[in-house]
């Protein structure tokens, strides 16, 4: 019997004129996976994210997450859906610069409903920036903005998390430190992530990955717990 | 003859249609873009047949004839459509009727189509008023104002097109369905006449008004305030304040504002509920944030309060042009004190006004014969509003500052709205009435 998942990738492709980014991919993705998709560039990773975001339509194929078809909702309705289903962390933080730190979570509180400022220091502590919730980026460290950029993400309570790269502008060290408070938050509430990436040690975070190559998928496997997931 | 049926159809034609909207309305309760495409189809009908009119002027009249036939059938044409359409709906199975319709452009376009053929009459009426005038005052000046209202209302379309395809999609998601049918029952009532006859009263509008009078008249009249000569006149004292022209303004505008404070308080200040559904506090953020947007919207009553106030104003201003008023007939006080006047000219059954002057006052008097036979004379003025006078409209007397239908079977009774009824005799075959008590009356009311 056919297992349905959180995220259900149908068919999907993506054609820019005759460069066929995405050729006919098939996912299914249990709610709460960690799935890190990995690939050369040019494979398509970042258009599949795209894409699973509703950033931009397909050529051909379906989206469903929670059972939801994205493309068959309006702009309107595909925008609220995706304040209130999905996070997104990119490699560019996308910080506002003239906000603080915790002006950049109420921001994405507000846009999703209402800020709520209590709740937005609670999240800035969970991700280890107590004493720096009143910090402009520009004072914080490429890490820390990642950890301000992971809060923004969960402070909607969304399903889905979507990650494009999101250790690509740190070092070894802060990585291991943004992508274990990943894992740390991703035990507590059981989101579903999809992870892009390129570099095979952090691919070995998730529990799953899918190896992309010219737009297709060519592998798919889950990690082995015995290669532990540190280096 | 041939008037009347046409204006008795075309109106039944109308009230026939809104009835359809509003059946597919609440068939289809999604769908609120409907309601907005007829709005639209209607504001560009107006323009459109503004167009039309301004096109052909000022000699092409045989064009205008033939408008007017193309106009008409496809008026019919478009009521059997419509019917059709509520047909198809209602054999369709399931809740989202309209939903399925395939394709629904053509129910989009058939509600378009429709605003813009009813209100397309109105451009067209208004722009042949401005014709006649042009022609009976051998100028072209309001050909030219035709052209720059044409020009204003077509800027200000195109500008309403844009910011409606912007926000209002958006909006009407969220409009509550008692919101969206209000308006239609007021057009009902008050704008149904407006479209062949603009100086008409319709037969809805005047039951309506004179159900409202009737209800204020037993209720106030009868029930709270018996027939106690002090009471009475102590309180109507009071609430003639709110209708003189010195405090009326102010009065009703804190009416309004109250009303629109009292809505605000009752909505705004509510406490929230405590969520215990919720599941996360991102949920129960959104729950506060629909809620808190819910009741700004109900706040939106004010508005709408407002538009409603517009709308009967507007109504006031552009009605009372077939309503009969005659030039009172002045009067002389014989040496005992009296004025008199013949019975026979009330055997027309319509309204007669006397004036009378009296120690450096004038004082104004009205006489009907009601059908039943019984004559009744009245000061023409009341107990409540300054002494603007009753006109006739068919069966009913207007009050000329508040617009009060009062029939004309209850004159000569006394009362808040009605004319205050005087005693007289008839003698000879003349009316004839003391001088000195219609005017200790009159100046009892108009001190």
């Amino acid at each position: 019997m056919k297992r349905k998942g959180y995220l259900e990738i149908i068919r999907l492709s993506k054609e820019y004129g005759e460069v066929k980014a995405l050729r006919e991919v098939k996912l299914t993705v249990p709610q709460g996976q960690w799935l890190t998709v990995m690939g050369p560039s040019g494979s398509g990773k970042t258009t599949l994210l795209s894409l699973i975001a509703g950033l931009i339509k397909p050529t051909r194929g379906k989206v469903k997450i929670g059972g939801v078809d994205i493309f068959s909702l309006s702009d309107n309705q595909l925008l609220q859906f995706r304040r209130e289903k999905i996070g997104l962390i990119f490699q560019q933080h996308h910080l506002i610069p003239y906000l603080t730190a915790l002006e950049n979570v109420m921001l994405a509180q507000f846009i999703h409903s209402l800020p709520d400022e209590a709740e937005a220091i609670d999240s800035l502590i969970k991700v280890g920036l107590a004493d720096k919730i009143n910090r402009y980026p520009r004072e914080l460290s490429g890490g820390e903005q990642q950890r301000v950029c992971i809060a923004r993400a969960l402070i909607n309570n969304p399903g889905l998390l979507l990650a494009d790269e999101p250790t690509g502008n740190l070092d070894r060290k802060n990585s291991e430190l943004v992508l274990n408070l990943l894992s740390k938050l991703h035990q507590e509430s059981n989101f579903t992530i999809v992870l892009v990436t390129h570099d095979p040690w952090v691919a070995r975070w998730g529990e799953r990955i899918v190896q992309l190559e010219d737009g297709k998928v060519v592998d798919d496997f889950l990690v082995q717990k015995s290669r532990g997931r540190k280096r | 003859m041939k008037e009347t049926i046409t204006l008795a159809l075309s109106r039944a034609f109308e009230f026939c249609l809104l009835l359809s909207f509003s059946y597919l309305y609440f068939k289809n309760q999604r769908d609120r873009r409907l309601f907005f495409l007829l709005a639209l189809g209607a504001s560009f009908g107006f323009l459109l047949g503004f167009l039309l009119n301004l096109l052909q002027m000022p000699f092409a009249y045989q064009l205008k004839a033939w408008l007017t036939k193309a106009e008409l059938i496809f008026r019919g044409g478009l009521l059997i459509l419509v019917f059709l359409s509520s047909l198809i709906a209602e054999m369709l199975e399931g809740r989202e009727r309209l939903d399925q319709l395939k394709p629904r452009f053509l129910i989009y376009s058939l509600l378009f189509m429709t605003g813009v053929v009813f209100v397309g009459f109105e451009g067209f009426d208004l722009c042949l008023k401005l014709q006649s005038q042009s022609f009976l005052k051998m100028t072209d000046y309001p050909y030219y104002l035709g052209a720059a209202v044409f020009l204003g209302f077509s800027f200000l379309w195109l500008l309403a097109f844009r910011l409606v395809v912007i926000y209002l999609f958006e909006f009407l998601e969220r409009v509550q369905a008692p919101v969206l049918t209000f308006p239609v029952l007021v057009y009902l009532i008050v704008g149904l006449r407006s479209f062949f006859r603009p100086e008409l009263f319709s037969s809805l509008e005047v039951i309506a008004a004179r159900l409202l009078h009737d209800c204020v008249h037993w209720l106030i009249v009868f029930l709270v305030f018996p027939d106690h000569p002090f009471l009475r006149e102590s309180f109507w004292k009071l609430v003639a304040l709110a209708f003189r022209k010195e405090t009326g303004l102010i009065f009703n505008l804190l009416l309004v504002l109250a009303l629109g404070l009292w809505v605000f308080m009752r909505t705004y200040f509510l406490p929230y509920p405590p969520f215990s559904e919720a599941k996360s506090p991102a949920e129960r953020r959104k729950f506060k944030a629909e809620l808190r947007s819910r009741r700004i919207y109900s706040t939106r009553f004010i508005f709408v309060s407002w538009i409603l106030f517009s709308l009967a104003a507007y109504n006031s201003y552009s009605s009372g042009k077939s309503l009969y008023f005659p030039e009172p007939k002045l009067l002389v006080v014989d040496r005992q004190g009296k004025v008199s006047f013949f019975s026979g000219e009330l055997d027309d059954l319509m309204e007669h006004r006397y004036s009378f002057n009296y120690r450096d006052q004038t004082v104004r008097l009205l006489a009907i014969r009601k059908p039943d036979g019984k004559t009744a004379v009245c000061l023409d003025d009341c107990l409540i509003c300054p002494p603007d006078g009753y006109a006739q409209l068919g069966k009913d007397l207007f009050c000329l500052y508040c617009g009060t239908p009062i029939p004309i079977d209850t004159v000569g009774s006394p009362g808040g709205c009605n004319p205050i009824p005087l005693k007289f005799k008839i003698k000879k075959g003349k009316i004839v009435l003391e001088a000195n008590s219609a005017f200790r009356e009159w100046v009892k009311n108009n001190r």
